[in-house]
């Protein structure tokens, strides 16, 4: 098995999903990650960055009067 | 997917199936379009441009897909339109470069990666988070936000965005260093 250094690892694990990759590379990268606490911290930054926009999104959606703007769309949509 | 019988209804304007349609995806409709930038009133205007627009194009619309991966499409054709920008992806991005430099012989990291780390803290990183995806091009920072804030599947974000995956994976990939590379600057300048 062909070891893959971090930068392969980086450029790979931002494709989104892993399981498009082989069972091999999927092992591989898995395997870096285990070992590897520089390219696990980018992860888990990436992770904090996503959930940081989710919570600032879930304080927007908390704050909006839902009903109201649904059924004002109800109503416009009635146009159509 | 979505059955054809509930497609019918829709294209009749049936009143309880519209009510559903609404009902059931305006909320997400609403977080999409603020997780592509849009603020106040224009995002509620573009949740109901969207749904105007599925209304006109129903009979078009084959089923093939959920309900609400359609209309999230609806609403990122909008955004383009009214942003005016290229789907096209540039081949050079300069921070193809920045993500290089990162790097030393052998691929190993020559820098440590600094920044936040700890998902409990999103309510400190959001605001930095908030200034840094103004710096992302609409396709990227879309692309980034269904990924990792909606937790959407590759084949959901390529059907929502009309590309590969392989764009897609140029896109996250993209994203993913001029977020982190953003946020890693504020985030030294803060603490």
């Amino acid at each position: 098995m062909n070891p893959l250094n971090c930068k392969e690892v980086t450029t790979r694990m931002a494709m989104g999903d892993l399981n498009q990759f082989s069972l091999k590379d999927r092992m591989t990268i898995r395997f870096h990650l285990a070992i590897c606490l520089i390219c696990r911290r980018y992860e888990r930054q990436i992770k904090a960055i996503g959930s940081a926009w989710r919570y600032s999104i879930g304080q927007k959606l908390d704050s909006k009067d839902l009903p109201s703007l649904k059924s004002r769309l109800l109503h416009e949509l009635d146009k159509f | 997917m979505i059955d054809k019988n509930s497609l019918a209804l829709l294209n009749a304007r049936d009143k309880a199936a519209l009510t559903a349609a609404v009902n059931e995806n305006t909320a997400t409709l609403l977080r999409v379009a603020w997780g592509m930038g849009w603020v106040g009133t224009e995002a509620e205007d573009i949740v109901q441009q969207t749904f105007v627009t599925f209304l006109q194009t129903v009979p078009n619309f084959e089923g093939r897909s959920s309900l609400r991966t359609y209309l999230i499409g609806i609403l990122y054709k909008k955004s383009l339109e009214k942003r005016r920008a290229s789907t096209r992806e540039e081949a050079v991005d300069p921070i193809d470069q920045v993500f290089e430099k990162r790097f030393g012989i052998a691929g190993l990291w020559n820098t440590f990666p600094r920044g936040p780390e700890d998902e409990a803290a999103s309510r400190e990183t959001a605001v930095i988070v908030e200034q840094c995806i103004e710096n992302l091009p609409l396709d990227q920072r879309t692309a980034f936000y269904l990924k990792e804030v909606e937790h959407q599947p590759t084949e959901t974000l390529c059907n929502i965005l009309g590309i590969t995956t392989t764009h897609l994976g140029v896109l996250l990939f993209r994203a993913r260093n001029r977020l982190r590379e953003c946020v890693q600057r504020k985030w030294g300048k803060n603490g």
